[in-house]
């Protein structure tokens, strides 16, 4: 079996990170080649890797390949040609985004061929009235845009768009599966984001050096409000016993949202007398490690969560240390004893489960050692049989979601309303000869 | 060329549309190419089989043929990347006769989605056509006015004009067609009631009904024009319409509201005869020029009127009547223009 | 009886089904029954079937006449409350011919569905006719196996039997048909490599491809055969091909697993002249008895060689054999009478 990967493969990808990973794995099954569309520097790789435009000849090749598989995100840079060319040879989607939002609204809104009406119809096809009138109102600023809000985009996701020729869907978690497998009609599969078996051997799973000193508290990641960390500051602001057990460090680049960064760097400062803060901003690979190696509780209370599944999380379970995160999106499929989580959003609980893990290191190093425990299981090779198989299960639907697609299509082109016979005397009828 | 001619078919019925693609295969082949008559059954009762039909067009594939010619709804949907439209014409159900007695498809909410269908997917489709020609002016407005398409007009020839002939300009009006009430042969009859001349009228045609005929016989007697009027009521085979066309002084055609110009029309006009119509006959007019090459008129009355004026004054006669043929060289009316443009 | 007879077909390519629709009709009309056709253009493309599957479902002709005889493959889909059908065969590809280098779809995940999807349809659709019958004993057979339907064997008679009459016997066997590789003209020319007597070889008939010409016209030279066998790659005028089946001491038809019996041998039969065939040949094997109304050999050179010699050597053998075929159409009471009285029965 030969299998085309797209994906993008520029050094900041997390995905293209996920690519050489998984599919270096898959390639030892099957014959794989990596296509990506970003100019250089690409991340290192030792699979063979097609550059490619879209529209150019190259694709053509495509009809060749058993298998296409779609890496899909919400970033338009990286994912806008990945989901041009996904238009013309259906394949198998990865989907890494519980909203693709962002790169469609970019894609219709921004650029030569923006249409504004486009986005107002697909608002429309897919979430009704509502949805059109969510468009319209964002575009003529009368309300604060769809896309600013990360509670609007999961109303109003979009990943429909991204599956218009998928044969099949791969997410991270089982929530988003049940949400795919509601909206759209072929196989869909849930697997666990690996952890790399490159990460597993890199990483020291080891207790933290013993201390007597506070216990560190740590964050890591981009720097921004759907982390929470300023809930977690005013937390700590608020309980000065617990204060006073802890340190908390936040790393990550925190030049994205300057006037959040700059309302957190204030508060943290106006309650230095009791806060033991520090906004490291980003670090370099080898002080990042010595920071995660040396901290006691990861902090990781996203929300909403907006991600199919988090690279990141994985790192940070596979130190062996407790993750303190809310119960919502894949977060909340973790086996329960292997993170700390409380119920989305809920900081009392939050705060409650903090104080109980600063005082008891047993229990850190319990929770910790399943979460590597966990880790070494949630490796590249069980994700690839997984994937083979839900490939294999695609490709047996492929004919009857294609047919099924195009027929759709000419009833779309013609407008041909829902509540029209003609659907369920398909459905009745010759529906019945294809086992979806 | 491969040329699919891509038509409607009602199971056991034959009309214009038949015949026409009958001549268009016969005359494809004998400019050289290969043609076959592909025919799409439809069906549009009830009218949510209309949506059927035209879903089932678009799924057909039409493979090893270089070109396809498609003339009606739904068959003109067919997906094929050299499709040209000789249109004789959308569903009128959906445009000019909604609104009409003849709107078949009722103004329910379903109805309502029907046509809405309908009146989209021929703006969506009718643009994956490379060229869209009509049969008729008519036709080339509605689609314009209701799908925003430009078209070109091709009328249609006679399959073969060779035999039509003008042998003398006789003391008679000759008014060949299916006997029925749109046709009006009444109405002629009734013309000659005031006619002062001597000119007599052949009426020749298949009554459509017993009471076609008793009609047009009552206005006869009624008018006691039975030396004036003879009425020929069935078929008549080429030669006798041929010896008739020839020796007639002109030719009465007077439709109510017709879409295409009618081939008796253009039979007369190839038997260098002045056509006279009415100015609500329809797609006469597209041929017929008031004064030129025949007369348009408004009612019975001048109807007398213009059957005099040809019956007493002999040159203009002849000098409508050889504005008539010239008609069909202007006009392009001619299988070598059809065959070029369908192929081209 | 207002009947349509409705079948599929591939533009410009006159085939076998084309014909039995065209001679149906007739024969229909010859009967007075009031006769109209639905043949629907099909392509047999793998990946665009399941969609022209549901075009036809879509066509409604359901009140359009009183009896709907389906003939090609997947003509059966139109939906008629009186619906026969004559079936001609599958779609191969997804049956029999499966596991040999004729099968159509891939052998992918998504070929796999596909017939799948084709043989569902079959076993939903196929049910919906009152009466099934078929063109062959083989065809019956594909039916039982493969969908678990009984179908009624109906031979399809000539269209047109009348201009096939015997003449006195010349030298020379005859092999009319296209020319194409499982027609196998290739193995007569073989054969006439192998004779003994003197009897010619004579083969007509359009080539599918000039490929398909080459190798014959190569095996002729090179075994110095211009005498022995003569190559009318053309088509010819079935005017034509009744003289020389009339002239012929006997006919050849060899085709590699056929379903039917072929018109050929019917030509044969009705000009009184015996048929040779293969013994893997197929369909002909159900009408044609070795030693009776024709020869049945090993499908090699030498035994096919062999048999045409048995025919030049025993000219009055032959002549009785033709005899005996033109009473076999009698005997399997091959005539459009029972065609259509079976089939609006």
């Amino acid at each position: 079996m030969k299998i085309a990967w797209f994906t993008p493969l520029a050094e900041r990808s997390a995905i293209g990170e996920f690519s050489v990973h998984v599919a270096g794995e898959l390639a030892k099954f099957v014959e794989v080649e990596l296509w990506a569309s970003n100019s250089p520097p690409l991340l290192d790789t030792e699979l063979a890797v097609v550059q490619y435009r879209p529209g150019s000849t190259e694709l053509s090749r495509l009809a060749q390949y058993d298998a296409v598989v779609y890496n899909m995100g919400d970033y338009l840079p990286f994912h806008d040609d990945i989901h041009t060319v996904s238009r013309e040879h259906p394949g198998v989607v990865i989907l890494h985004d519980r909203v693709l939002h962002h790169l469609f609204a970019g894609k219709w809104l921004i650029g030569p061929d923006a249409s504004r009406e486009l986005y107002v119809e697909r608002m429309r096809a897919y979430y009704g009235e509502r949805g059109a009138q969510a468009a319209r109102l964002s575009l003529e600023g009368e309300r604060r845009p769809v896309w600013e809000s990360d509670e609007e985009v999961l109303s109003y996701p979009l990943y429909e768009e991204g599956l218009l020729d998928a044969i099949g869907v791969i997410t991270h978690s089982e929530g988003q599966a049940d949400d795919v497998r509601a909206r759209w009609v072929g196989p869909v599969r849930a697997l666990h984001l690996p952890c790399y078996s490159e990460t597993l051997h890199e990483v020291d799973g080891g207790p933290p050096p013993a201390s007597a000193g506070p216990v560190r508290l740590l964050t890591v990641g981009h720097l921004n409000p759907n982390k929470q960390v300023h809930r977690v500051v005013e937390m700590l602001a608020a309980d000065p016993e617990l204060s006073a057990q802890v340190t908390y460090t936040i790393v990550g680049p925190d030049d994205g949202f300057k006037s959040y960064v700059s309302d957190l760097r204030r508060f943290v400062d106006r309650h230095a007398d009791r806060l033991n803060v520090e906004i490291l901003g980003w670090q370099p690979p080898e002080r990042l490690d010595q920071l995660m190696r040396q901290a006691d509780i990861f902090v990781n209370l996203r929300h909403p969560v907006m991600e199919g599944s988090s690279a990141s999380l994985m790192r940070q379970l596979a130190y062996g240390r407790p993750v303190l995160c809310f119960g919502s999106g894949f977060f909340g499929e973790l086996p329960g004893e292997a993170v700390v989580r409380v119920p989305a959003g809920d900081f009392v609980a939050a705060s409650a489960a903090l104080r109980e893990l600063v005082g008891d290191r047993e229990r850190r190093l319990r929770v910790g050692g399943l979460a590597r425990t966990l880790m070494a299981s949630y490796n590249e090779r069980l994700y690839v049989e997984g994937l083979l198989e839900l490939i294999e299960q695609s490709r047996r639907a492929a004919p009857a979601i294609g047919f099924l697609g195009a027929v759709a299509r000419e009833l779309g082109n013609m407008h041909v309303d829902s509540q029209l016979p003609i659907y369920d005397e398909i459905a009745n009828d010759f529906a019945r000869i294809l086992s979806i | 060329m491969k040329v699919a001619i891509v038509n409607n078919q009602a199971p056991f019925v034959r009309g214009g549309a038949e015949l026409l693609a009958e001549w268009l295969h016969d005359k494809l082949e004998e400019y050289g190419h290969q043609a076959e008559i592909v025919r799409i059954p439809f069906q549009w009762n009830p009218p949510e089989r209309i949506i059927d039909h035209m879903l089932s067009a678009r799924l057909i594939r039409l493979a090893n043929v270089d070109r396809v010619i498609a003339f009606k709804f739904p068959a003109y949907y067919v997906p094929h990347e050299s499709k040209v439209l000789w249109l004789l014409h959308q569903f009128r159900q959906a445009y000019d006769l909604w609104g009409t007695p003849y709107q078949d498809i009722p103004a329910t909410p379903t109805g309502h989605r029907i046509r809405e269908a309908i009146v989209d997917a021929d703006r969506r489709y009718l643009q994956e056509a490379k060229r869209i020609y009509t049969n008729s002016k008519i036709v080339g407005h509605r689609l314009n006015l209701y799908s925003g398409m430009e078209s070109e007009i091709l009328f249609p020839p006679l399959l073969d004009a060779a035999p039509y002939r003008c042998e003398e300009y006789g003391d008679y009006f000759f008014f060949p067609s299916r006997i029925t009430a749109g046709k009006r042969q009444h109405l002629a009859a009734e013309a000659m009631a005031a006619v002062a001349s001597s000119a007599r009228l052949i009426i020749a045609g298949q009554p459509e009904t017993d009471e076609d005929l008793r009609r047009l016989m009552s206005v006869i007697k009624e008018h006691e024009l039975e030396d004036r009027v003879e009425v020929i009521p069935r078929w008549i085979d080429d030669d006798e319409k041929l010896r008739l066309l020839a020796g007639a002084r002109g030719v009465i055609y007077l439709p109510f509201g017709e879409d295409s110009y009618g081939y008796v029309t253009l039979e007369a006009f190839h038997a260098r005869k002045p056509v006279i119509t009415f100015t609500d006959s329809g797609g006469t007019l597209e041929l017929i020029e008031d004064g030129r090459n025949g007369y348009v008129v408004d009612d019975v009355h001048d109807l007398a009127a213009a059957i005099d004026r040809l019956t007493e004054d002999g040159s203009l006669v002849e000098r409508m009547g050889q504005a008539a043929l010239d008609t069909i060289d202007e006009l392009e009316i001619s299988w070598d223009r059809v065959i070029g443009c369908l192929t081209q | 009886m207002k009947v349509l007879v409705a079948s599929t077909y591939v533009p410009f390519i006159d085939g076998g089904g084309r014909m039995i629709v065209r001679d149906l009709v007739r024969a229909l009309r010859e009967r007075d029954h009031e006769v109209d056709t639905i043949e629907i253009p099909f392509l047999s493309a793998w990946d665009t079937m399941l969609e022209q599957m549901l075009a036809i479902r879509l066509m409604d002709v359901s009140e359009a006449a009183d009896t709907l005889v389906a003939i090609r493959t997947p003509s059966y889909l139109l939906r008629h409350p009186n619906k026969r059908l004559w079936f001609i065969h599958h779609h191969r590809g997804a049956y029999d011919l499966w596991d040999t280098p004729y099968q159509d779809i891939p052998a992918t995940p998504e070929g796999l569905a596909t017939r799948d999807a084709i043989v569902a349809a079959d076993n939903l659709y196929l049910r919906e006719a009152r009466r099934i019958f078929t063109n062959s004993q083989i065809v019956a057979d594909r039916l039982r196996e493969f969908n678990d339907l009984q179908g009624t064997v109906l031979y399809p008679p000539l269209g047109a039997p009348e201009r096939f009459v015997a003449a006195p016997a010349e030298d020379y066997v005859f092999y009319p048909c296209r020319i194409t590789g499982h027609k196998r003209q290739q193995l007569a020319v073989e054969a006439a490599v192998k004779l003994s007597t003197d009897v010619r070889v004579v083969i007509a008939g359009a080539p599918d491809s000039p490929e398909q010409l080459r190798p014959l016209q190569e095996l002729i030279d090179e075994h110095d055969l211009q005498d022995r066998v003569q190559l009318i790659a053309r088509w010819i005028s079935e005017e034509e091909k009744a003289e020389l089946i009339s002239r012929s001491l006997g006919v050849l038809y060899i085709p590699f697993l056929e379903d039917s019996y072929g018109y050929v041998t019917l030509e044969a039969f009705h000009a009184s002249k015996p048929v040779i065939t293969c013994s893997d040949s197929g369909g002909t094997l159900e009408i044609i008895e070795d030693g009776v109304n024709g020869l049945i050999t090993a499908p090699d050179p030498s035994s096919l060689g062999a048999a045409m010699d048995r025919l030049r050597a025993d000219p009055q053998a032959a002549a009785a054999m033709g005899e005996a075929g033109h009473r076999t159409l009698e005997l399997k009471d091959i005539s459009w009478d029972r065609v259509v009285a079976s089939l609006l029965g």
